[in-house]
């Protein structure tokens, strides 16, 4: 794979330093991939232009998947915005919620109670945990093993069961509300969360087994897509993908919230930068949310309030300001821009999801010189959800 | 430039003027360590005629962010533009199409990409291989 020469890139095409690309010469061809294809994750679509079996250039076109979220949570009362906000990503929902409530928190004054914030740490760690095992499964079955998609679907559906138990639905659970909580643990949670964590290590062990050492899995995986140092705070990477390449950067450790001050964990970093040390971060990242889920049911309080006292919510006004909460989900730095202006509904929500960043800028710059059979493997290997782009 | 305003202790914000902007954001870059573009946005202040970019970044060393709002008049019968960043960020590019396409504002010296002039695409293959039919 030859590296892209950094003064190659440019946005603007006609320029000279852009090698031209002439359609008509026979030499290349034009090849979409997407929106709807099993190599793309979600409703994008990667405009591709392939010489031989190799991309020489490629554009990411997003819109398929638009549905105007922030727009419609500005003729929405503060409360009213919570059943969006959970939407704007599917797999991971719950960010939304804690980055949305705790913007609206700092705005309005509210302050959250103690055991609310532990639940809401252990309900972003359990999303986070689901988000993991969709990744790769789709990583895997982008090279061809599909195998490994059914062992973690398996126990996503595990954890989806403690999800349902605990907020009363499996997929958006509107559980993380401003103040707190809507409810505190059901009654043997903890044994059978523990069941459910049990089962997630022996998958886990499972997928190194036999993805982590497959020959295809190896050779694909290893230097696709790699992210070079210094493209790194140019291409606003964050998270897993950041971490693969050494960036020990967690937004858990560096601008701690909830309760992860009081939890024992340190980032997990790779060396390579490739999609086999993102797969390997987050396989281990995987494992250090299980450590973290046992550490946080231990150390929980079980008494205490769950919600502080709201205004009437109705008729919920908060003051002129403007704020920006972040938080590190599955795929790096998940962050809310609120701007508020005395009336009863957002004046500006912005979401700030790491997909918005990974799947367009940084794609469309680590796809040129990839084959065509392994343009599926980088972009899952980035671990994009186009909702977050598109919201 | 206004006063900074502390949100948080590791969020604050400033307002400035548009001609101050770039030679501000390549300061902090390049000399107070504030490398990381975390977004770029408009507000619409439609009642007041403004628009509020605000343009977010972070020093992940230190773990503070820094919010800089630039208020630019908002005509409503024309395009209002803005210098581009996008060579200081090449992400900077995304955030500035999508602020095109969602709040009519234009970026100065920022080139649309080349593509398609439509996305219909029988009208596209149309286009393609008969232009002379139309």
């Amino acid at each position: 794979m030859k590296p892209v020469p950094d003064s190659d890139f440019s946005l603007d095409t006609s320029s000279a330093s852009t090698p031209a690309i002439d359609l008509a010469s026979g030499k290349y061809l034009k090849l979409w991939q997407g929106p709807q294809h099993p190599g793309i994750t979600g409703n994008m679509s990667l405009e591709l232009t392939v010489c031989g079996d190799e991309v020489v250039e490629g554009r990411t076109h997003v819109g398929y998947l638009h549905r105007g979220f922030e727009k419609l949570m500005e003729r929405r009362s503060f409360i009213q915005v919570f059943p969006i906000v959970c939407r704007v990503c599917v797999p991971e929902p719950d960010f939304n919620e804690y980055c949305y409530a705790a913007a609206i928190e700092e705005l309005a004054g509210l302050e959250v109670p103690e055991r609310a914030n532990w639940i809401r740490t252990l309900v972003l760690e359990m999303g986070r945990l689901n988000s993991y095992m969709m990744y790769l499964g789709g990583q895997a079955g982008a090279f061809g093993l599909g195998v490994i998609g059914q062992w973690t679907t398996y126990v996503r559906d595990l954890m989806l069961d403690r999800f349902e138990e605990l907020t009363g639905a499996r997929i958006y659970h509107m559980f993380i509300l401003p103040g707190g909580v809507r409810d505190g643990l059901p009654k043997g949670f903890a044994k059978r969360m523990e069941e459910t964590l049990c089962e997630i290590e022996r998958t886990l062990r499972d997928v190194k087994e036999v993805m982590f050492h497959n020959a295809v899995f190896t050779k694909r995986a290893k230097g696709l897509g790699r992210i070079d140092p210094e493209l790194m705070e140019r291409y606003g990477v964050t998270g897993p993908n950041a971490r693969a390449g050494g960036v020990a950067k967690d937004v858990r450790s560096d601008h701690p919230y909830l309760v992860y001050p009081k939890l024992d964990f340190k980032p997990v970093t790779g060396t390579a930068s490739d999609a086999y040390a993102r797969a390997d971060v987050r396989r281990r990242d995987a494992l250090m949310s299980v450590d973290l889920i046992r550490q946080i049911l231990a150390g929980m309080p079980q008494e205490g309030a769950l919600m502080s006292k709201l205004p009437n919510v109705l008729h919920w006004k908060i003051p002129r300001g403007e704020t920006y909460v972040r938080g590190e989900c599955s795929r790096g730095e998940y962050g809310y821009y609120l701007v508020t202006d005395g009336s009863g509904y957002p004046r500006r929500v912005n979401v700030r999801g790491p997909s918005y960043t990974h799947a367009v800028a940084l794609l469309e710059r680590l796809i040129v010189n990839v084959n065509i059979a392994d343009v599926a493997g980088l972009m899952v290997s980035l671990h994009t959800y186009p909702p977050e782009i598109e919201r | 430039m206004g006063e900074l305003t502390e949100q948080r202790p590791d969020l604050g914000f400033v307002t400035l003027s548009a001609e101050h902007l770039r030679s501000l954001l390549v300061h902090l870059r390049d000399a107070e360590g504030f490398t990381h573009l975390v977004l770029l946005t408009a507000v619409d202040w439609l009642e007041e005629g403004q628009f509020q970019l605000t343009y977010l970044l972070s020093n992940r060393e230190k773990g503070c962010d820094l919010g800089m709002r630039v208020m630019i008049e908002r005509p409503a019968d024309a395009l209002v533009s803005m210098e581009s960043i996008h060579d200081l960020w090449p992400t900077a590019e995304t955030y500035q199409r999508e602020l095109f396409d969602t709040m009519k504002f234009a970026e100065e010296n920022f080139k649309q990409r080349p593509g398609r002039e439509t996305w219909d695409p029988a009208h596209y293959m149309k286009q393609q291989l008969y232009p002379d039919s139309n």
